[in-house]
């Protein structure tokens, strides 16, 4: 169980300390100033059988050859609590005996620092206070050792889940491993299978393959080779599911050839727009004012634009191939919901809405049931990807194939983000037919 | 060789680089290296920025700080060959945005997972509360203590003029005729795109080793890179909408969403995470 904050100090005036302070004290706005030989504090306790710590923020004043570190002793009544030589900003920390917190509702500290100085005395300042140590924060922090809160015994042993794959895969390892509900449960590994066999297996330690309990794989990535050598290293008894990588096509039905898309080493790796556009490219050369273009472009991309429902029928055959393939299923929950909840943000990419299906189905594993109440995990998953917007890669959908599946989470005038970027579709397209840079 | 313009500047001076890295004007012609002066160590000037680093360098833009020069720029300036020519231009910060920004004591043993502190929402941490009395009692504690905010911009205004008066650049009064209508910083240090276009158009300006003939399609060129981007946003610290009231903000949109690195949060769901120290996805 880790240390837990009881109570946190914020010093100066806009804090929560100007009750606290007593003598030998100068307040501003964000932080408190020790004043001449001594100060004293008064500081709330809980008043139970806990274990505590004390935790100051400070900064010394000290100036080469005039000050090179302030002493600082800390105190209550005649117990000495700490004793420290500042020579830089430092959090020190203060172990309060239990004689002096136990069923105790207040502590009185005697700060004692013996090294003051003037500002004006080694500087152009007007500042004339005997100044030593600033305070900027503080808190009191409940120990592990007399924390007996939730648990119940013995820790349980912590357990390893690898997460193979590619995007999806990382992208469902990452909320999985926010999880304050599994983190002393078990530890989550992310595995990158783009590589050789050999180089994917020597990111993780042997005996974290060799001891898993959940193995979550993203199908249809990287070499075969590499996910047969990841499946042959794990225990007989490991929880192993696959998980597919949905695309879909019929948002973006215009996909095409474009002679302009190469790679451009140092700028664009996998070239400059990798989503291309047939009509765009085919209105490359028009030397067309913006409103003009943008006409060209929709008139051009409605007669162009293909059977959307024979898109969408092929892409609903895939997502079923994938369901016979995968544990977790995609199909059905794509097509109910794909109009009403953006599900895609591009071909390739799933938002976190469709991570969140698939994260649903495979935590209903009983490694992980076991580790943790199901109900409070999934309230945990909402949580933690509350406002998380996923890949940053966001290809505009034509208004025609908006309007055409009635797409309830699209307006005309969205904008989309493209790495560092926000853009609307009419400001894509014209970027994307006069082919223009842009920065990450 | 690839002439180069090297930038020595806080995080400020990587949106110049990268920019500039982009523009196509310059691909091939005129490289873009940058020292991070917040970042940069002693040992650095010997293994990272020796002889070979400089040698292609014809153009320095160096990102002015307050006070005596630094033992790191004055190793910088050292190390120039003579025939190297420098722009001096300011660094951008606003503190009067975020007047909480105090002190928060998880900082200490976590200090990356809230860089940008609040010191109301760190003395409402350990309380139990609900999102809604949680919320609640952040608003009426940062309204009651609402510190003079004008004054705060006028010490920052003070500042932005200091810095300029060191400067070849001037943004001082371009900040000041802007930051209501126009969002120019995420943090109080992390700016949006239009600081940026502002000050690499008037670097580019005055850097010789630029054809002047350039100039025009290069001014050109960063709006094209820069019109949609926005920015240093990886984290985006809302804004008090009092402050917002105080300062009359015009661009200020109560209902905003502020990118949090891989999230977007409205100001009250950022309060809640910031205060409850949640984590968060990349």
């Amino acid at each position: 169980m880790p240390d837990r904050l009881e109570a946190a100090f914020v010093f100066g005036s806009l804090g929560n300390l100007t009750g606290a302070l007593g003598d030998g004290w100068s307040e501003e706005d964000n932080y408190a100033w020790a004043l001449g030989d001594e100060s004293r504090l008064i500081l709330p306790l809980p008043g139970d059988e806990g274990t505590y710590t004390l935790r100051f923020t400070v900064h010394p004043l000290v100036h080469p050859g005039v000050r090179e570190s302030q002493r600082l002793r800390i105190a209550t009544g005649e117990t000495e609590l700490g004793s420290f030589d500042l020579p830089q900003r430092a959090t020190i920390e203060v172990p309060l005996p239990i004689g002096l917190t136990r069923h105790r509702h207040r502590i009185d500290l005697i700060l004692t620092h013996p090294d003051a100085v003037r500002p004006r005395d080694f500087k152009e300042s007007p500042d004339s206070r005997w100044l030593t140590v600033c305070f900027h924060s503080g808190g009191l922090v409940r120990t592990s050792a007399g924390f007996d809160g939730e648990t119940d015994g013995e820790a349980a042993d912590v357990l390893h889940a690898v997460i193979a794959g590619h995007n999806v895969a990382r992208q469902i390892a990452s909320v999985m491993s926010k999880l304050s509900l599994l983190e002393d449960r078990i530890t989550f590994h992310y595995v990158g299978m783009g590589g050789t066999v050999e180089a994917t297996v020597q990111t993780l330690p042997p005996w974290v393959l060799r001891s898993a309990q959940v193995y979550w794989e993203q199908s249809d990535v990287g070499s075969p080779d590499v996910a047969a050598a990841l499946r042959g290293m794990l225990p007989d008894d490991c929880e192993v599911r696959r998980m597919p990588s949905p695309h879909m096509t019929a948002l973006w039905p215009l996909q095409g050839t474009d002679p302009r898309l190469v790679r451009e080493p140092g700028r664009y790796d996998i070239g400059r727009y990798p989503f291309t556009d047939r009509v765009g490219a085919s209105l490359a050369n028009m030397m067309l004012p913006d409103d003009v273009m943008i006409l060209a472009y929709e008139s051009m991309a409605e007669k162009e634009v293909p059977n959307l429902d024979a898109y969408l029928e092929a892409d609903v055959d895939a997502w079923r191939r994938l369901d016979a393939a995968n544990d977790v299923q995609v199909a059905d929950f794509i097509v109910d919901n794909f109009r009403r909840q953006r599900l895609f943000c591009a071909p390739p990419h799933a938002t976190p809405a469709l991570l969140r299906h698939m994260i649903d189905q495979l935590v209903a594993t009983p490694a992980i049931e076991a580790a943790a109440d199901p109900t409070a995990l999934r309230r945990e998953i909402d949580f933690v990807m509350a406002g998380w917007v996923g890949c940053r890669e966001e290809l505009p959908v034509h208004p025609h194939v908006a309007r055409h599946f009635d797409l309830s989470w699209w307006q005309p005038d969205m904008h989309y983000r493209w790495f560092g970027n926000e853009w609307t579709f009419e400001q894509y397209a014209l970027d994307y037919i006069r082919w223009n840079p842009w920065r990450p | 060789m690839t002439r180069s313009v090297l930038i020595y500047a806080n995080c400020q001076g990587e949106e110049l680089l990268t920019t500039g890295h982009y523009l196509p004007s310059l691909a091939g012609r005129l490289g873009f290296k940058w020292i991070p002066l917040h970042k940069v160590s002693h040992e650095d000037w010997d293994t990272k920025y020796g002889a070979d680093f400089m040698a292609d360098v014809v153009t320095v833009w160096e990102q002015m700080e307050s006070g005596p020069p630094s033992a790191n720029r004055q190793e910088l300036r050292a190390r120039l060959p003579a025939s190297v020519q420098t722009v001096r231009f300011p660094p951008f910060s606003a503190l009067c945005l975020w007047p909480f920004a105090g002190n928060d004591p998880r900082l200490a043993v976590d200090p990356m997972r809230y860089p940008w502190s609040d010191s109301v929402a760190a003395m409402l941490a350990p309380q139990d509360l609900p999102d809604d009395a949680l919320f609640s009692e952040y608003m009426r504690i940062t309204t009651e203590r609402m510190p003079d905010v004008e004054r705060r911009l006028r010490l920052d205004i003070a500042r932005w003029q200091a810095s300029d008066a060191q400067s070849d650049i001037k943004s001082a009064d371009w900040v000041e005729r802007n930051f209501r209508d126009i969002k120019l910083f995420h943090t109080a240090g992390h700016l949006t795109a239009a600081p940026t276009a502002f000050v690499l158009k008037q670097l580019l300006e005055r850097t010789e080793a630029i054809h002047r003939n350039d100039l025009l399609r290069l001014s050109g060129e960063v709006d094209m890179l820069l019109r949609h981007h926005l920015g240093q946003n990886f984290e985006s610290v809302p804004v008090h909408p009092v402050v917002a009231e105080r300062l009359r903000l015009r661009f200020f949109d109560p209902n905003a969403r502020y990118r949090w690195h891989g999230h977007e949060w409205t100001f009250r769901e950022y309060i809640l995470r910031y205060a409850r120290w949640a984590p968060y996805l990349d």
